[in-house]
């Protein structure tokens, strides 16, 4: 397979984003008391607001690195495969899981809400790629399977 | 039922072996494997074509169908 450079562009802002996301849990304290003051919210809601960020941070992380080993993947060769399948599932797990998350901080601070919904928008397109991916591996299996 | 390949039973007829068979065909030896383990899941009616040139036989003698 050629090496296509949208490919390795993908990947290095992928490993960026994954730096980022790394660090804005490192500092997200600060940010979540900055936010706080600066938005004027009740400092009671420091708490689940901490919580609920970090639970869709933890699965952020996640969805990079599952992000990160499927364009690895992509990059050698292999597109239509059983490991890519597993990292799609992997992929749309993470963003279902901090679509709860952020679900849950809704009841607590309403705009967490909307970010449930995004989240749940990307859990359902991910769902139907991981379904087009299994359909093109049955096809390229048959495929490879046809003398 | 299913489909049953006959073609280790026409390369002993014919003393042919895997090598020669898959050069005269045009295919790959593990290609041509494949085919002769019953794995694959399709054969291109070019592929039978060369088949049955090379073993001086019929389709049906590569091909079989069994009713279980």
């Amino acid at each position: 397979m050629k090496k296509r450079p949208d490919i390795i562009l993908s990947l290095i802002l992928s490993i960026i984003l994954l730096a980022l996301t790394a660090l804005f849990a490192v500092l997200l304290p600060v940010l979540l008391d900055w936010y706080i003051r600066f938005r004027s919210i009740r400092q009671a809601l420091y708490i689940p607001m901490l919580v609920t960020a970090y639970g869709c941070t933890a699965a952020a992380v996640t969805a990079l690195i599952f992000l990160i080993r499927l364009l690895v993947r992509i990059r050698e060769g292999f597109l239509f495969d059983a490991d890519n399948i597993r990292s799609l599932t992997a992929l749309s797990l993470c963003f279902l899981g901090a679509t709860l998350c952020a679900a849950c901080g809704g009841f607590f601070y309403f705009p967490f809400w909307a970010a449930a919904l995004a989240g749940l928008f990307m859990f359902l397109l991910l769902r139907i790629i991981r379904m087009a991916f299994a359909r093109a591996a049955e096809i390229k299996s048959e495929n490879d399977m046809t003398i | 039922m299913h489909i049953v390949i006959r073609l280790d039973v026409m390369m002993a007829r014919r003393k042919m072996s895997l090598g020669e068979l898959a050069a005269r065909v045009g295919i790959t030896q593990a290609n041509l494997s494949i085919l002769k383990t019953g794995k694959a899941k399709a054969v291109r009616f070019s592929t039978l074509e060369a088949l049955c040139s090379a073993l001086d036989c019929q389709p049906g003698d590569i091909i079989e169908y069994a009713n279980d």
